[in-house]
């Protein structure tokens, strides 16, 4: 009896570690067409920490499926399905944009799939969903940290400038003109430009006749810079400040002298960064790309690890890491995770709390400034 | 008069096409417009089935002045027309060519047709069944679902005038019906318009080259140069007319 | 021919009740869009195809039918919560209706649209269609972006109920198709054929071309608007990016391919290409041929997927079904 249950264990012990498993996530990403730049840098940043690490505590390996869906909505949502379905994914990470995540939300909320956006910042994408979280702050918080950060720093009034044709532009510019005027700022004038013009002169009238202290460009690079330079040119010396969508290098390369001081939000400076965890990630990433750790990447790696914590910690409670509604009750209830882009807690809506930093750009660099918590 | 041109005159920028040209055609003729090339018969012919809008002058058919029409009204009112160069709807069987002219009288509308109510199968049991009739007048039945324009040069001007016959006129415009025919086929198709004509009490008003062909069918022509009138009469008188024979100074094909 | 159609639609409806009923959310996605692209190609061939008027037209009317089913399913409350910009407007939170009469009003409003675009551009030669019909699109989404108060601008609209299901999408596939062609088979399809032919004989034997073309282009705005509805009401979210000059270039790869003119040949085209895409999925993954390791390799996809349409517009010029439907493939001197 003894020796039978001695092989028993044997032959149990071996079954185990023979049966490692593959673990799925489901990505979904636009690796062609217009969105291509964020789909591909959101895939190097999650390469990086899938080479830092690939294995679950019990031994089971972490398996990547990573589909294109060109920046469509129709492909997204039925990328999505492919990966539940047919693959069998245990997690859905993904998309960029704020529109496709949305068409996908409600498909991973329907067959009870834990998703996560590692950058889409539109306060729908979540709410009312239970399976659905991100990694990244939303826009109303990204608003509040330029409105703070302006009224902290002495500017009182300000002209806004959004793209129109861009919801994340629109979005932010609401938060903004909301938290700005709660802050006690005032708002002295709107001004609307389009993703694509090149010729921004009415605006930059209209701004050096309204004389604000401050400028706050909701838009994203290229037109940051164009409109910088325009503004420079008749005399407007108020300074600029912007969100994530201007912390491209570009932005000095065609801003030049005009985009000095110019301010901005963002989710990461691998300057800022301090903890262990950041700088593994940026000297990993330096290695394999040898150039600076942008903020989309970041996020998508903080996305994957807090995949890897939720499914460890169902591992520790007994649990298999493919369970999927274990999985996402600890995505959901995740609390202070260290990760690359600082420290991570996820509230009840299933947004991401956390700090943001403000860069500046001195003599042609992206200078950190300061990090705003919460 | 079933119809009267009244000093029509046709300008095209700098070009006079046509200048203060009358004539009428009495009802049941045929009448031949006659002239070297660029004489104007065409451009008369475009007046007539109101493509063309004279300079000045007067359309008048059957006592009524149709200037102001759409070419598309002026077959309601009558008026049916080949063309010089057989002009039959390539994608469709020679049946399907014939059905076009019976378009008007095909009366059921759009939503009839989309919801396939009774009306529609009245009146398409109704059109194809006259279309087949037509077909078998000229002897063409066995091509009736044959892609039209894989027929015989000959046939397809057969179609070609069976498609305007279906639009029930009263007044048959034929742009150069025999040209590119060899004799046969033009003695065939002598026969064929002179038959229709009886049949369905027709007049004719034809542009034609081949002088044969004009003595044989026209009772009256109508000889025209740069525009303009030059001898009006019988065919036989025309061609010993001296304005005439200068005009057409190597342009003729001798009788 | 009775017997054909009959059984034909019996197959179709027993198909998608079990398909609906019993295979996997992932294929059923694919039917769906399947379904919702046939509608928007077969009616946007009756006017290119069929008709032969250059036209490019359908991303704005599927945006009009979109947004105006989209806005007429979402509840008042969900509006007021959505709408980021500006405060909806009284009418749109006045705007409530059911499933089937929204998709109606959506396509009829299409078809009102398209009337007033046909008066000014079809009462001359049609060829300036191509370049209204361009920049009627651009207007629409252009529209849709500023007029936060309607239409939630660039945020779009979100939270759509899904009632789209392959009832829906499959049995308006079917009339679609039936509409198609019952108006093909009748003296409209045959006048249309004409003009797409030779149009001024068409007006020599009597048509009334201004008016057949009007009710093509109507009829192709009224499916695709009611197309656009159903799209909405399967993505639950639509915002007015989605509507550009790409969509209406998928569809006319669609009946290109197809063979302009065919109804058949625009079905098969459109599981060709929606279908197609999906499948060639597997060449964006990493493969192993011989033992060997190709490596993940996104938008290889889609690579190949152009060759093989170069390849399939080589071998067939005028598409595949050129302009003949599958009945007439058979008949005698068709070219």
């Amino acid at each position: 009896m003894k020796r039978f249950a001695k092989i028993s264990v044997a032959v149990a012990l071996v079954a185990t570690v023979g049966l490692a498993k593959e673990v799925k996530i489901g990505v979904v990403l636009p690796m062609t067409g217009p969105l291509a730049a964020f789909g591909q840098t959101s895939k190097g940043g999650l390469d990086i920490a899938y080479e830092q690490n690939h294995k679950l505590k019990n031994g089971d390996t972490i398996k990547l499926e990573i589909l294109d869906d060109r920046g469509d909505k129709v492909e997204a949502a039925t990328a999505t399905k492919r990966l539940i379905d047919k693959n069998k994914v245990t997690v859905i990470l993904g998309e960029v944009a704020s529109g496709n995540s949305m068409a996908m939300a409600p498909i991973a909320e329907k067959s009870k799939t834990p998703m996560i956006t590692h950058a889409s910042t539109n306060p729908r994408v979540t709410k009312g969903k239970k399976f659905v979280t991100r990694a990244c702050f939303i826009d109303p918080f990204q608003g509040a940290i330029g409105a703070k950060y302006a009224l902290d720093n002495g500017y009182k009034t300000a002209v806004v400038v959004v793209d129109a044709k861009q919801d994340y532009s629109v979005g932010l510019a609401k938060a903004f003109k909301k938290a700005y005027k709660n802050g006690g700022g005032k708002v002295v004038g709107t001004v609307l430009i389009n993703s694509g013009d090149k010729d921004f002169n009415a605006q930059v009238s209209t701004i050096k006749a309204k004389n604000p202290d401050i400028i706050a460009f909701t838009g994203y690079y290229p037109e940051a810079a164009l409109m910088a330079r325009q503004a420079r040119a008749v005399g407007v010396k108020a300074p600029f400040i912007g969100a994530d969508g201007v912390g491209f290098p570009e932005l000095v390369k065609i801003g030049g002298e005009a985009v000095e001081g110019f301010m901005y939000s963002d989710h990461f400076n691998e300057k800022a960064a301090s903890s262990d965890v950041a700088k593994a990630y940026i000297e990993a990433f330096h290695k394999k790309y040898n150039k600076p750790a942008d903020s989309m990447g970041a996020l998508a790696a903080d996305a994957y690890n807090m995949i890897l914590a939720a499914m460890n910690k169902c591992i520790d409670e007994g649990k298999a890491p493919t369970d999927k509604i274990c999985v996402n009750t600890n995505l959901r209830n995740t609390k202070n995770f260290q990760g690359v882009t600082g420290v991570i807690s996820i509230d009840k809506n299933g947004n991401a709390v956390k700090s943001g930093v403000v860069n500046e750009v001195k003599n042609g660099k992206f200078v950190y400034k300061t990090t705003v918590n919460p | 008069m079933i119809l009267e041109l009244k000093n029509i005159t046709m300008r095209f920028g700098g070009v006079t096409a046509i200048d203060n040209l009358s004539f009428g055609v009495k009802t049941g003729e045929i009448y031949g417009l006659i002239g070297p090339n660029g004489a104007g018969k065409t451009t008369l012919f475009n007046i007539v089935t109101r493509n063309y809008t004279q300079t000045e002058g007067e359309v008048i058919f059957n006592h009524e002045e149709i200037s102001d029409l759409k070419p598309d009204m002026i077959v309601q009112r009558g008026i049916a027309r080949t063309f010089q160069n057989i002009r039959l709807f390539k994608s469709m069987s020679v049946l399907e060519n014939v059905l076009i002219g019976f378009h008007n009288q095909a009366n059921y509308t759009y939503f009839e047709s989309m919801f396939r109510l009774p009306r529609h199968f009245l009146f398409e049991r109704k059109l194809k069944k006259e279309a087949m009739e037509m077909l078998e007048r000229f002897g063409l039945v066995e091509f009736a679902e044959v892609n039209a324009t894989s027929l015989s040069y000959g046939n397809q001007r057969k179609v070609e005038i069976a498609r305007a016959l279906a639009t029930n006129p009263k007044l048959l415009l034929l742009d150069e019906p025999a040209a590119g025919m060899n004799p046969n086929e033009t003695e065939d198709l002598s026969e064929i318009i002179r038959r229709i004509k009886d049949e369905f009490g027709l007049t004719i008003l034809l542009i034609e080259h081949d002088m044969k062909f004009v003595n044989n069918m026209c009772d009256k022509v109508l000889v025209l140069d740069y525009g303009e009138e030059i001898f009006e009469g019988k065919p036989s008188d025309a061609i010993v007319n001296e304005k005439v024979i200068e005009a057409y100074l190597g342009d003729f094909k001798h009788a | 021919m009775k017997m054909v159609k009959i059984s034909f639609l019996i197959i179709s409806i027993l198909f998608i009740w079990f398909a609906q009923n019993y295979i996997d959310p992932y294929a059923l996605s694919i039917l769906n869009n399947i379904a919702i692209f046939a509608i928007l190609a077969l009616s946007y061939n009756l006017i290119n195809g069929v008709t032969g008027q250059f036209s490019l037209e359908p991303n704005g009317f599927v945006a009009i039918g979109a947004y105006i089913t989209a806005l007429f399913l979402i509840s008042a409350d969900t509006k007021v919560d959505m709408f980021a910009l500006e405060d909806p407007a009284p009418i749109i939170l006045a705007m409530s209706l059911d499933f089937l009469p929204a998709l109606l009003v959506s396509g009829v409003v299409a078809a009102f649209v398209a009337f007033i675009l046909s008066v000014p551009v079809f009462r001359v030669r049609g060829d300036y269609l191509a370049i209204v019909t361009l920049g009627f699109g651009f207007i629409i989404k252009i529209l849709a972006i500023n007029n936060p108060k309607y239409t939630n601008g660039a945020m779009g609209l979100n939270d759509i109920p899904e009632f789209s299901n392959l009832y829906w999408t499959g049995g308006i596939m079917i009339l679609t198709m039936l509409a198609m062609l019952n108006i093909i088979y009748s003296k409209f399809g045959r006048a249309m054929k004409a003009i797409r032919d030779d149009e001024d004989a068409a007006t020599a034997m009597g048509i009334n071309t201004f008016w057949i073309k009007t009710y093509a282009f109507m009829t192709s705005a009224f499916f695709e608007g009611v197309g656009g509805g159903l799209l909405a009401a399967l993505l639950t979210t639509i915002s007015p990016d989605q509507f550009t000059f790409l969509l209406t270039f998928q569809l006319l790869i669609i009946i290109v391919l197809g063979g302009l003119g065919s109804m058949t040949g625009t079905m098969v085209g459109t599981i060709l290409v929606i279908g197609g895409m999906e499948w060639l999925r597997f060449l964006d993954e990493n493969m192993t041929i011989f033992g060997y390791e190709t490596g993940a390799h996104p938008g290889m996809r889609m690579v190949v997927f152009a060759i093989l349409l170069i390849i399939m517009m080589l071998f067939a010029r005028k598409g595949i079904f050129q302009d003949k439907e599958l009945t007439e493939i058979f008949k005698k001197g068709s070219k």
